[in-house]
């Protein structure tokens, strides 16, 4: 198998669900994860609802952020003021 | 497959530039190959033309420098381009920063629209309990879920970014958000929105 298209525990079914997910996140929609879980068997249920779980938390996070601090933006969180260790860092 | 075969044709080159061999028409095969792909990400995330066309410059400059540490068994030269992109963009970021601080400084910090001290309190904790989460995770992770959840990118601009599937894609952003959250876990603010 070629090692890019190895996804460990996850299925391509299960990556296109969580995919589709988030793409409607961003778009302002507020999807429903039960929606989502409920297009699939059993055995992938759990293993996607831990990945959306995830997207809606990060998701809260970036809302209230953006809520909490209007103006700033992820890339002053990420890159400002902390120091060198961005550029110094090789890629892995 | 079509990806095997650009990693070879970029294998070759690389190979050649590294020994010395017709390093100019190499290297100008391969600057023209990912003009647009390197600019695209700069001016995403710069959104000024120049200081876009000069990260790309500069990110040759690097990568050329660089280049001996490639290692194509442990990603596309895109991929690794991209990080050297993002990198100096990100360095491009502090810079404003520091001249924006800089001009507020001067203009005098009692502005009535400026926060208070408890909404500037409130800020810098949403701040640094974000950058303690993020700051664990590895750059690609970091610009993806930037990228996809902030900038609002689709799959589809991620993958042309950075020179891989959608799918994977969609799996790198999901590794993200796991670490992400195994991270918040871990220093216990896994509760907090």
């Amino acid at each position: 198998m070629d090692p890019l298209e190895d996804y460990g525990e996850n299925t391509g079914e299960e990556l296109d669900l969580f995919g589709e997910f988030t793409d409607a996140q961003i778009k302002g929609e507020k999807p429903d994860p039960e929606e989502y879980l409920a297009r699939l068997k059993d055995g992938s249920r759990e293993r996607l609802r831990t990945m959306l779980d995830n997207a809606v938390w990060f998701h809260g996070l970036v809302q209230g952020f953006k809520t909490e601090c209007p103006g700033k933006s992820f890339w002053d969180v990420i890159g400002i003021g902390r120091g060198q260790e961005a550029e110094s860092g090789s890629r892995r | 497959m079509r990806d095997r075969e650009v990693d070879m044709e970029d294998r070759e080159l690389i190979a050649r530039i590294l020994r010395g061999e017709e390093v100019n028409r190499c290297l100008a095969l391969l600057m023209e190959k990912y003009r647009v792909l390197l600019f695209t990400v700069a001016r995403r995330m710069l959104g000024g033309r120049r200081d876009a066309e000069e990260v790309v410059q500069d990110t040759w400059v690097i990568a050329l420098r660089r280049l001996p540490q490639f290692d194509p068994g442990l990603g596309k030269l895109s991929s690794w381009l991209c990080g050297i992109t993002i990198r100096l963009c990100l360095h491009v970021w502090r810079k404003r920063k520091r001249v924006a601080r800089s001009e507020a400084a001067e203009r005098c910090c009692c502005l009535d629209s400026s926060p208070g001290p408890e909404e500037r309190h409130e800020q810098l904790v949403w701040h640094e309990r974000l950058w303690l989460v993020l700051s664990g995770l590895p750059r690609l992770w970091q610009a993806l879920l930037v990228l996809h959840i902030q900038e609002c990118w689709t799959y589809q601009q991620l993958a042309k970014a950075f020179g891989f599937s959608e799918r994977h894609a969609k799996y790198e952003t999901n590794r993200a958000l796991a670490a992400a959250q195994h991270r918040a876990l871990e220093l216990g603010l896994a509760g907090w929105r």
